[in-house]
């Protein structure tokens, strides 16, 4: 079910009054099996049978996790079940994702004509909620949290719908407690997550859909010239749009249910070196391959080049995690050495002048739109074309990929001004999210200007948004 | 002791709001403006596309007008745009002397045909159905989203085309076929000049009928294939090729619930293929053996191939559009040629099954003050219509 679909709509509701009126007054237990039958329709929504897969996971886990915690356990032991564990999701990952990417490049390099690969649908979320299960045993087996016994608790906190399928990737020592309690949720959290879902809803329909009709025309008719840097450009707004505005939705549907999720996005685009910008941009990713690949790895504590090496083998693997295709490697892979050529030299300009962090901003936007070109385009020579294709001609030629001139207007005053105040909240707002920085000023503005901004807020989606006609565009990291 | 007069009134605990109603009513009021307004704009027609090309919306206008006179339906012709270009009710009105409609849907298919069928049977029941086989056979046999909510907005009765809503289409576009605001709110960036022409016409029709009775004919073009057309089964080969060599299991689905409808009603179902160019398909014989298998199912339906082994001294190139691909259509002289046929077929097999209505005043009337070369506009073509007919007459 996607969050932008006539089924979410109405299932959301509906699950919110049962939740609130029924399931979750005082047992704790009826309102997690409540969550986890509606989390299960919402994914089965989709394809019921992948559910067993899901659930697969989840008790693969839970068991392990149960199994790691044994009093008497030997330390052999131990990491033996969490081996398994580790074997069985990655396992699953790597049939349903992976299988025919490893196939044909083992078939490439060595030059082989082979017809082993399968005919295989990739289920949704596959990669959010194996990381998520995953971390859980890996946190038990290191000891820093407790095995939960509670079956229905862990199943729920797998599949817990506004997350399942395109994170934030949560911890379990973040979220898993939170369905141990029964909060009560006040009239301001409601209000807060409903306005945090329709500023996610802005976010998509406004700009991000639109500026996927461009991408589109620019990266799939193979544009040449300024038509292609402003394809580029428009698309790491459209991902950074995209999915925070995914973000942005799930978190607020989990506050409406009373749960708290990780923040996934902070300005990432006014980073001023790359280091930076990946404590910005898909937070709960980052970390996650920060705590059980980089630090085990060694991190930076084995000298320098050590830690380059780390990094290599990080930024390699968070490009597969994205998706089996060479270019998604390519992109982790740039994006490495931007961090190892770029970032030395930024540190030099120590300036903490707004045309310094400007300068600074542009050049890591900059390159990390380049690298994006091989996240978008569809095979590595496609990639290599629409590289060779930037330049500053065929400005003419603009209209000619799916926006009028009127639209393509539109689109450059929304992405103006959502960047105008993301400075305002970088300069003014402190840890505040844009969305929480709207959130204060709205809340201090008389209630009739603010109903009246609500209003308007969404007649613009209505009248303004993307949609209807075939325009349509899925959340991009569903299909990670 | 304390002072009773110094006693302090203990303020009464305030009965917390209720957070529900609060929180209900806020999101219930801001729901109901967003709606108001876009109601507004629907209402006042701002955002409805282009109407005059709108053949769903004229026939059922014109068989909504023609019902209100107490008048039946002897002959019911549905499909898509196959059917509207390849028969003429005109001919198989006057020939069979009763009154023939067609209530096709452009784009369209057998969930629409199904519905279609409902529909009329709220105010008539045909003595013959009669389904051109082009929206049963080839992928895409559902129709086209489009053609579904034209077909579903021509339909009488707001309450009677919500209810169609979910069952012509998917969730995710029942609020498109709701409200053209939602479906065409686009105009406002891609086409301000339609918003501009639709505030201009505010109340007024849009889609006027062209006659006073529309039987529901629609003839493309007229002057024949083209050599460069022609060049172009040369160069690229057919159109029509094997791999729309399918019947879907939603289209067989909805085909037997329309012969299900007919058998309740007593009524007597037709198939009719009305032919295309024969170089468009890459392999009809084979098309038609898998027609006729699922054909065989529907025991009591009868079907007439006008496409296997057509008389190219009678369809000649005149007789179909100039146009190349897997959706041709026939001229205003094919669909003549096609109707005698038709005609024909029905009075050697479906002999008593329909009324004799000539000597019915409001038939005579309706059948004379319509003439289809008044009405036709192909009428500049009326020299190679007569010498057709006259052709068809004297090799019958």
């Amino acid at each position: 079910m996607l969050f932008n679909s006539f089924a979410f709509a109405l299932f959301l509701p509906i699950v919110f009054v049962l939740y609130w009126t029924i399931f979750s007054r005082k047992d704790v237990h009826l309102r997690n099996s409540f969550l986890l039958i509606a989390s299960y329709v919402f994914y089965g929504w989709w394809d019921w049978k992948f559910l067993f897969l899901i659930a697969l996971t989840s008790f693969a886990s839970w068991g392990t996790g149960l199994l790691i915690s044994k009093e008497g356990q030997s330390e052999k032991r131990r990491k033996l079940w969490l081996t398994l564990n580790l074997v069985l999701n990655l396992g699953i990952l790597a049939v349903f994702k992976y299988f025919n990417f490893f196939v044909d490049s083992f078939c490439t390099l060595f030059h082989i004509q082979s017809s082993l690969t399968i005919s295989i649908i990739l289920p949704v979320g596959i990669s959010f909620y194996t990381f998520q299960a995953l971390s859980y045993s890996i946190d038990v087996y290191r000891k820093e949290i407790d095995a939960t016994r509670n079956w229905l608790q862990f199943f729920a906190f797998v599949s817990f719908f506004p997350q399942l399928v395109a994170g934030p990737i949560e911890r379990a020592k973040n979220l898993l407690p939170q369905f141990s309690t029964i909060r009560e949720v006040d009239y301001q959290t409601f209000r807060s997550a409903l306005l945090l879902m329709a500023w996610g809803f802005f976010k998509k329909i406004m700009i991000a859909d639109r500026l996927a009709v461009f991408v589109e025309g620019t990266f799939d008719k193979g544009a040449s010239g300024l038509p292609m840097v402003l394809g580029a450009v428009f698309f790491a707004f459209q991902l950074y749009l995209d999915f925070s505005a995914y973000s942005d939705i799930a978190i607020g549907s989990a506050k409406l249910f009373g749960f708290d999720l990780m923040t996934n996005f902070r300005r990432p685009y006014l980073s001023t070196s790359f280091s930076n910008f990946w404590k910005r941009w898909h937070i709960s990713l980052s970390s996650w391959f920060m705590d059980y690949l980089y630090i085990p790895l060694g991190g930076n504590r084995k000298g320098q080049w050590r830690k380059y090496l780390n990094l290599l083998i990080v930024f390699a693997v968070s490009g597969l995690w994205h998706g089996a295709s060479w270019n998604f490697v390519i992109w982790g892979v740039l994006n490495v050495l931007f961090m190892i050529a770029i970032d030395p030299l930024i540190r030099k300009w120590e300036s903490p002048a707004f045309l310094a962090r400007s300068v600074k901003a542009l050049v890591i936007f900059v390159c990390y739109a380049l690298s994006l070109v091989f996240f978008r385009a569809k095979g590595f020579d496609t990639a290599i074309t629409c590289l060779t294709n930037l330049g500053w001609y065929n400005a003419d030629t603009l209209t000619s990929f799916g926006l009028n001139m009127a639209e393509l207007k539109l689109t450059a005053w929304l992405l103006g001004g959502l960047l105008l105040l993301e400075v305002l909240v970088e300069r003014f707002g402190g840890q505040l999210s844009a969305y929480e920085m709207i959130d204060a000023i709205i809340q201090k503005i008389p209630s009739l200007i603010r109903w009246a901004l609500y209003i308007a807020l969404v007649l613009s989606i209505v009248y303004f948004g993307q949609y209807g006609g075939g325009n349509e565009h899925s959340f991009i990291y569903f299909q990670f | 002791m304390a002072n009773k007069n110094n006693k302090k009134v203990q303020p009464q605990p305030t009965k917390p709001k209720n957070k529900w109603l609060q929180l209900g009513v806020k999101v219930a009021c801001l729901l109901g403006i967003v709606v108001a307004v876009v109601a507004y704009t629907d209402k006042k027609e701002y955002f409805v596309g282009d109407q005059t090309n709108n053949h769903s919306q004229r026939k059922w206008r014109s068989f909504y007008k023609f019902i209100d006179k107490k008048k039946d339906v002897d002959i019911l012709c549905l499909g898509n745009s196959h059917a509207s270009a390849g028969i003429e009710p005109y001919v198989l009105s006057t020939n069979n002397n009763c009154y023939c409609f067609i209530l096709n849907t452009p784009g369209s298919g057998s969930v629409d045909l199904y519905y279609n069928l409902i529909e009329v049977l709220k105010y008539t029941t045909p003595k013959l159905l009669i389904i051109e086989s082009s929206c049963v056979v080839g992928s895409g046999t559902l129709g086209k989203e489009w053609a579904k909510i034209q077909s579903i907005e021509s339909k009488r009765g707001r309450w009677n085309q919500l209810t169609l809503i979910p069952r012509y289409l998917p969730s995710d576009d029942w609020m498109k076929a709701v409200s053209p605001t939602i479906r065409n709110h686009s105009f406002l960036l891609k086409d301000p000049d339609r918003i501009a022409f639709n505030r201009k016409f505010v109340g007024k029709e849009k889609n006027p009928s062209r006659v006073p009775l529309d039987l529901g004919r629609f003839s493309h073009g007229n002057t024949g294939l083209s050599d460069s057309i022609l060049r172009m089964y040369d160069t690229q080969g057919s159109p029509y090729t094997r791999k729309y060599h399918v019947i879907e299991d939603e289209t067989k689905r909805y085909i037997h619930k329309i012969y299900d409808l007919c058998q309740e009603h007593h009524i007597q179902m037709l198939f009719v293929t009305v032919p295309m160019y024969y170089r468009t398909y890459e392999a009809y014989d084979e098309l038609c053996e898998l027609e006729q298998e699922f054909f065989d199912e529907l025991p009591n339906a009868r079907w007439l191939d006008l496409q296997k082994d057509y008389d190219p001294s009678i369809y000649t190139r005149k007789a179909f559009n100039n146009e190349y691909g897997m959706a041709q259509h026939n001229t205003y002289l094919g669909m003549l040629i096609n109707s005698y046929y038709i005609c024909e077929y029905i009075q050697k097999n479906y002999a008593g099954v329909l009324p004799d209505r000539s000597n019915d005043p409001r038939w005579l009337k309706d059948m004379s003050s319509d003439s289809y070369f008044q009405t036709a506009h192909q009428a500049q073509d009326k020299q190679s219509v007569l010498r057709a007919m006259i052709g068809y007459y004297l090799t019958h």
